[in-house]
C-alpha cells in the first residue's frame, strides 16, 4: 500500500483576534502587509502602476523577466526591458460605516474588519507609491478625501478610518452617486460593505459608476452568524438600523432567515456580476491577509482577463 | 409577643408584591442587537400557563424577608412578668425642679399652676427618693434643700413641699434660664454622688418666654445622663402689653420729656392703650391720659411730657389697657445735674488769647456733667456754693487768697498751680504745705512729656495705646521742682529729660496738683492740644466724686447704682427697703443714702420679662440642652424608673433587642433569595437550547 502522498502545510493566516486586540490602526496595517508580502511572489500590480521607458543592453545579472524576447528573436540582441515607476494608479476605498455594520458576533464588529481592510490596503499602495483615496459613507457619503500623494495622507486616512462611526441607516446607491460627482477621474473603486441593503437601491447607481469607467470592485464583509443565524437566544432582536424589534427564537427562525439571505446574497452576486464588479465575499473571522490576498489574486486575474480581452 | 410599634406590621402587605410578581408571566426583557432583520420573521413567544406562580421557593423567601422586616421595625418584645424584688435592683429616683419666679410668671393663672405642677412632682415620689425645690429669678434661692427633704419623714415631704411653695410668689427679677440650670445641674450633681445608680431628672417650671436668657446654656458642660423635662405653664389670658424705660429725651426747649416704649406681644388682644403719668409720691395723675395704639407683634415709642416744675419729682406711668398688671409702670427720676466750679487765680482778662483764662472758659462751655461755673478768683463767690471746685493758679496768691485756697483744699477742692515762674514753687510748696521744694529749670527749652503714669488717675484717661502718644505736644518754658527727700508729693509726669513736670499732692481731702510750665500758648501746646478738654473733664468728673451714677436700672441689676454695700435704701414712705443693704427686688422709686448724700433712684421691671411670646423649642435643641424625650406632666407622677414592677414596654424592648436578631434574619434572608435566584437565573441562562443543541 503505497504511502499518501504528503499535504502542503494549511495556510495559517493572521489570528484575527490577535489582529484586532492591537488597537492601533496603522500598527494592524503594517501587520497584515507583512504577512502579505511573505505570501506574495511577486506583486500583482507589478506592471500596473509602472510604466515601461526603454531599453537598455542586458547584462548579465539583469531580471531575464525584463527581456524582451520578441526583440531578441528580431534583432539577435539582448535588451531589457526598462521601467519607470508611475503613480497613475488612483485607488478610492468606499467603506461603509453604517449602524448595521457595528454588529459583531466574535469580539470585533464588521466595521473593525472594515476599517483594517481599507488601512491595510491603503497602506499598500503607499508602499508602491499608489494615490489612495478614502470615502466613508451611511446614509450618504459624510467623509471624502480624494486620492492623492503627500507627506501624512497615509495618516489623515488612518485618522478618518479611527472616527468612530455616527451610525446611520445605509443608503449605498446615495453614496455611490456623490462618488461618481466627485471623482470624475478613473479610478480603481474598492466598495467594502455588508452590501445588506436592498439591491434595487443601489444597483443602479453602481451600473453609472462603472459607466464611467471606473474600475469597481465590490468587497462584501459580513458576519459569520448573519449567514448561519447560528447567534443569540430567544429574545426581541432589535433592527440596528431600523430600530425594529421583533421576538425571534433563533432556534425557529433559522431556516426561514437563511433561505431569505441566501436569496439575498444570490441577488447581490447577480446585480455586480451583470455590470462586471468583482465581488468578493469576506467573513469577519478570515484572517485579513488571506481575505487581502485573495483580493489582489482576483486583481491579477482580471487584468490578465482584460487583457486577453483587449489582444483579442 | 407585644409589638412597641405595631403600625410597622401593617408593612406586611407589601407581600402583596411579590405575589402579584411572581403570577405575572414574566415578558422577556433580553435585548439582542442584529444588523438587519430584513430576513427575519417573528416567532411565535411561549407561553407559560398563566395561573401558575413561578419560582415558588423564591416567592417565599422574598415574602419571609418582608414579614420579618415588618416584624423588626415593629420593634417586638416578649411581655415578662416582674422579677422578683431581690433580682431586681432597688434604684431611686432624684428630682431637681426649678420654679421659675420672675417677673412674668405673675400673668393670671401662672403660679398656681407651676406650684402645682411642682407641689405634684413631689408628692408623686417613693420614700428613698431625693428631691430639691429651687426658685429662679435672676438669682436661684433654695426653697427645699436635699438635707431637708431627707430630713423629713416621707409621709410629710409633700406637706413640706406645699407649705414652702404656699408662701412664695412670683419675684420682679428677670428669666434667666443659664444661671437656674447651671445652679440645678451643680444640685444634679450632688443628688448623683450621694445615690448612685439612681435616674435623675431636672425639671424646669416656667412660662418659657421668649425673653428669657438662655445664652449661658450654651457653654454649659452638661454631666453624663442629665436629663432636662420642660413643663410648661399657660397663662389665663393671651398675650400681654407692657412699657419699658428708654430715657430723658433731649431737651429742645419745649420743657423736659420722658420716652417709653410699648409693646405688645404677637397674641396680645387688640386693646386701646393709654399712656398716664402720675406723681410717683402721691399717684395723682399728671396731664390727660395718651391714647396709644400699638399693633401686636409689634413696638412704639412714645414720648411723654413732663410739667418743667415737677422734672426733678420721682413719677411713674402707666400702661393703661392691658390686662397683665407685672409690665404696666415705668418709675421715673430724674438725678439733678452735678454742678462744680472753676475759679482762676491770675488776673487776665476774659479775652486775652495769651493766657489760659480765655481757653479755659471755652473748654468747659456745654458740659452735662459736671455743669461747670467759671468764676474769676476776685469776683463775687455765689451765694450758694456748687458741689465741688477746681481751682486754677495762674499767677502769685496773695495770703489771704492762699489761705482761702488751703482751707478749700482741705474741704475737697482741687488746685492746680501753673509753674510759670520759679516764684510759683513757693506757692505751690504752701499750698501743699511742705518746705524745701526747689525750683529748676530744665536744660532743654524744646521740652515734652516722658514718662507719664498712665495708671494715675490724672492720665489714666489716655492709658489706652491708642491715645498714650503725647510726643506732639512741647513745652517751650518748662519749669520743674526739686523735692525735698521726704515729701507726700507724687510725680505722675516728667519731662523727656527726667524733672518733674506733674505733681500731685493730698492735702486734707482734696488735692493739689502742680504743672511744670505755664498753660498759655506761648509757653507750649498743651492747652491746644487734642488731649487738653478730655484731661480737664476727667478731672471735673474726678472732683465731683466721680463717674456720674445711673437713677434708674432694673430690678437685680443694681450693681451700678451704688457702691457695693454703703448705701441705704428708703422707699417712698421713708420706711428701710431692702435687706441688709441689698437692694429692694420690687420696681419703685427709692431714696439711696451713700456718703452723706441723698438722691432718687428707680427701679424697673426688666424689660426682658415684657417678650412674653413662647421661646421655640428648637432653640433648646441649638443650646446642646439634654431634653427628656417626653415631658413630664404634673399631674401624674413620673415614669417608674426601670427595672422595678410595672417595668414599661419601652424598657423591656430595649432590655431584650429583638429586632436586632429578626433584622439579622432579614439580611441572612436576603442573601439566600440572592443566592438562590442567581443560581435559578444563570441556571436558566445558560441552560443550551434543545434546537442548537442539536444542530451543534
Amino acid at each position: 500500500m503505497a504511502a499518501p502522498a504528503p499535504q502542503p502545510p494549511p495556510q495559517r493566516g493572521i489570528d484575527p483576534q490577535a489582529l484586532f486586540a492591537i488597537r492601533d490602526l496603522e500598527l494592524r496595517a503594517r501587520i497584515v502587509v507583512e504577512g502579505l508580502w511573505s505570501g506574495l511572489h511577486r506583486s500583482p500590480f507589478a506592471g500596473f502602476s509602472v510604466e515601461f521607458t526603454e531599453y537598455r543592453q542586458y547584462s548579465p545579472g539583469d531580471d531575464l523577466r525584463y527581456l524582451d524576447w520578441r526583440l531578441l528573436a528580431r534583432t539577435d540582441r539582448h535588451y531589457i526591458k526598462k521601467f519607470e515607476e508611475e503613480t497613475n494608479l488612483r485607488c478610492l476605498l468606499l467603506v461603509d460605516t453604517s449602524r448595521s455594520m457595528l454588529f459583531g458576533s466574535h469580539g470585533w464588529t464588521k466595521a473593525d474588519y472594515a476599517r483594517t481592510f481599507a488601512a491595510t490596503f491603503a497602506y499598500f499602495l503607499g508602499l508602491q507609491h499608489d494615490v489612495v483615496g478614502l470615502g466613508l459613507f451611511d446614509d450618504s457619503l459624510h467623509d471624502f478625501v480624494p486620492p492623492r500623494w503627500k507627506p501624512g495622507h497615509f495618516r489623515r486616512l488612518l485618522g478618518l478610518l479611527d472616527r468612530p462611526p455616527a451610525g446611520r441607516d445605509t443608503q449605498l446607491g446615495r453614496a455611490l452617486d456623490q462618488v461618481a460627482l466627485l471623482n470624475r477621474r478613473r479610478s480603481l473603486i474598492l466598495v467594502l460593505s455588508d452590501f445588506l441593503s436592498p439591491v434595487a437601491e443601489w444597483e443602479a447607481a453602481l451600473g453609472r459608476l462603472v459607466a464611467a469607467r471606473h474600475d469597481v470592485r465590490a468587497v462584501q464583509i459580513l458576519d459569520p452568524a448573519e449567514q448561519t443565524l447560528e447567534f443569540g437566544s430567544a429574545a426581541v432582536w432589535e433592527d440596528m438600523e431600523s430600530g425594529r424589534q421583533l421576538y425571534i427564537d433563533p432556534t425557529q427562525a433559522r431556516a426561514a432567515y437563511r433561505a431569505k439571505f441566501d436569496a439575498h446574497a444570490a441577488e447581490v452576486r447577480t446585480a455586480l456580476e451583470k455590470r462586471g464588479v468583482t465581488h468578493q465575499v469576506i467573513t469577519t473571522d478570515q484572517p485579513l491577509d488571506f481575505a487581502l490576498l485573495e483580493l489582489l489574486q482576483r486583481h491579477g486575474a482580471r487584468r490578465s482577463a482584460a487583457g486577453r480581452r483587449i489582444q483579442r | 409577643m407585644n409589638f412597641l410599634s405595631p403600625w410597622f406590621l401593617a408593612g406586611t402587605f407589601l407581600i402583596a408584591g411579590p405575589i402579584i410578581a411572581h403570577l405575572i408571566r414574566r415578558a422577556t426583557r433580553d435585548r439582542v442587537n442584529f444588523s438587519t432583520t430584513r430576513f427575519l420573521s417573528a416567532s411565535a413567544p411561549r407561553l407559560n400557563r398563566r395561573s401558575r406562580i413561578q419560582h415558588p421557593l423564591l416567592l417565599a423567601l422574598r415574602c419571609l424577608i418582608i414579614a420579618v422586616l415588618a416584624a423588626g421595625f415593629a420593634r417586638p418584645f416578649l411581655p415578662q412578668a416582674a422579677k422578683p424584688a431581690a433580682a431586681a435592683p432597688v434604684l431611686t429616683q432624684s428630682l431637681v425642679v426649678v420654679l421659675d419666679e420672675s417677673a412674668s410668671m405673675q400673668r393670671a393663672g401662672l403660679w398656681d399652676a407651676a406650684r402645682k405642677k411642682a407641689a405634684d412632682l413631689a408628692a408623686g415620689l417613693q420614700d428613698g427618693d431625693q428631691f430639691v425645690l429651687l426658685a429662679a429669678a435672676g438669682g436661684v434661692a433654695e426653697l427645699v434643700t436635699r438635707e431637708q427633704w431627707t430630713r423629713t419623714a416621707p409621709s410629710a415631704r409633700a406637706a413640706l413641699v406645699r407649705d414652702v411653695l404656699a408662701a412664695r410668689q412670683p419675684g420682679w427679677g428677670p428669666t434667666h434660664f443659664d444661671t437656674a440650670l447651671e445652679t440645678a445641674v451643680a444640685q444634679w450633681d450632688q443628688l448623683g454622688e450621694s445615690a448612685a445608680g439612681t435616674r435623675r431628672k431636672i425639671v424646669l417650671i416656667s412660662d418659657f418666654i421668649a425673653g428669657a436668657r438662655v445664652a449661658g446654656l450654651a457653654g454649659l458642660n452638661w454631666p453624663k445622663g442629665t436629663e432636662v423635662a420642660l413643663e410648661s405653664v399657660a397663662p389665663a389670658h393671651p398675650g400681654n402689653a407692657g412699657v419699658q424705660w428708654l430715657g430723658w429725651a433731649p431737651d429742645t426747649g419745649t420743657g423736659p420729656s420722658l420716652r417709653v416704649r410699648v409693646v405688645q406681644s404677637a397674641d396680645s388682644p387688640a386693646t386701646s392703650l393709654r399712656l398716664q403719668l402720675r406723681d410717683a409720691k402721691t399717684n395723682s395723675p399728671i396731664g390727660i391720659p395718651q391714647p396709644l395704639a400699638v399693633t401686636p407683634g409689634e413696638s412704639r415709642v412714645a414720648v411723654v411730657p413732663v410739667p418743667a416744675a415737677l422734672a426733678l419729682t420721682p413719677l411713674r406711668v402707666d400702661l393703661e389697657g392691658d390686662a397683665e398688671a407685672f409690665d404696666n409702670t415705668v418709675w421715673v427720676v430724674r438725678a439733678p445735674p452735678r454742678e462744680a466750679a472753676l475759679v482762676y487765680y491770675g488776673g487776665h482778662a476774659a479775652n486775652d488769647v495769651h493766657h489760659p483764662r480765655f481757653y479755659l472758659q471755652r473748654a468747659i462751655a456745654g458740659w452735662k456733667d459736671p455743669v461747670v461755673h467759671f468764676r474769676a478768683s476776685n469776683a463775687p463767690a455765689p451765694a450758694t456754693a456748687a458741689g465741688s471746685e477746681v481751682a486754677i493758679v495762674a499767677g502769685p496768691l496773695g495770703a489771704t487768697d492762699l489761705a482761702a485756697l488751703r482751707t478749700r483744699l482741705a474741704a475737697g477742692a482741687f488746685t492746680i498751680v501753673l509753674l510759670n515762674d520759679p516764684a510759683m514753687v513757693g506757692t505751690a510748696a504752701a499750698l501743699a504745705g511742705e518746705s524745701g521744694w526747689t525750683p529748676t529749670t530744665p536744660a532743654r527749652k524744646d521740652a515734652l512729656l516722658g514718662q507719664i503714669d498712665f495708671q494715675h488717675p490724672l492720665f489714666s484717661l489716655f492709658a489706652d495705646p491708642r491715645f498714650s502718644d503725647f510726643t506732639h505736644v512741647r513745652f517751650w518754658h518748662p519749669q520743674s521742682v526739686a523735692l525735698p527727700a521726704t515729701t507726700a508729693v507724687q510725680v505722675v509726669a516728667r519731662f523727656d529729660e527726667g524733672s518733674p513736670a506733674v505733681l500731685e499732692a493730698p492735702v486734707g481731702r482734696g488735692r493739689l496738683i502742680v504743672w511744670g510750665g505755664d498753660w498759655e500758648p506761648d509757653s507750649g501746646q498743651w492747652i491746644l492740644s487734642t488731649k487738653f478738654v478730655p484731661w480737664l473733664q476727667a478731672l471735673f468728673e474726678r472732683a465731683a466724686g466721680g463717674e456720674a451714677r445711673p437713677a434708674i436700672a432694673e430690678v437685680g441689676d443694681t450693681a451700678r447704682l451704688t457702691a457695693a454695700g454703703t448705701a441705704s435704701w428708703r422707699d417712698l414712705a421713708g420706711a428701710a427697703a431692702g435687706a441688709n443693704g441689698a437692694a429692694p427686688a420690687q420696681p419703685g422709686v427709692y431714696q439711696i443714702e451713700e456718703g452723706g448724700a441723698t438722691r432718687w433712684v428707680a427701679l424697673e421691671t426688666p424689660a426682658s420679662e415684657s417678650r412674653v411670646d413662647p421661646l421655640p423649642l428648637e432653640t433648646w435643641d441649638q443650646l446642646g440642652v439634654p431634653l427628656h424625650a417626653t415631658a413630664v406632666t404634673g399631674a401624674a407622677p413620673l415614669p417608674p424608673p426601670a427595672g422595678a414592677a410595672g417595668e414599661g414596654a419601652a424598657e423591656i424592648e430595649g432590655r431584650q433587642k429583638l429586632w436586632r436578631w429578626l433584622l439579622i434574619g432579614a439580611a441572612a434572608l436576603l442573601a439566600a433569595e440572592s443566592l438562590f435566584a442567581y443560581v435559578l437565573g444563570h441556571r436558566l441562562g445558560l441552560a443550551p437550547e434543545p434546537d442548537s443543541a442539536a444542530a451543534t
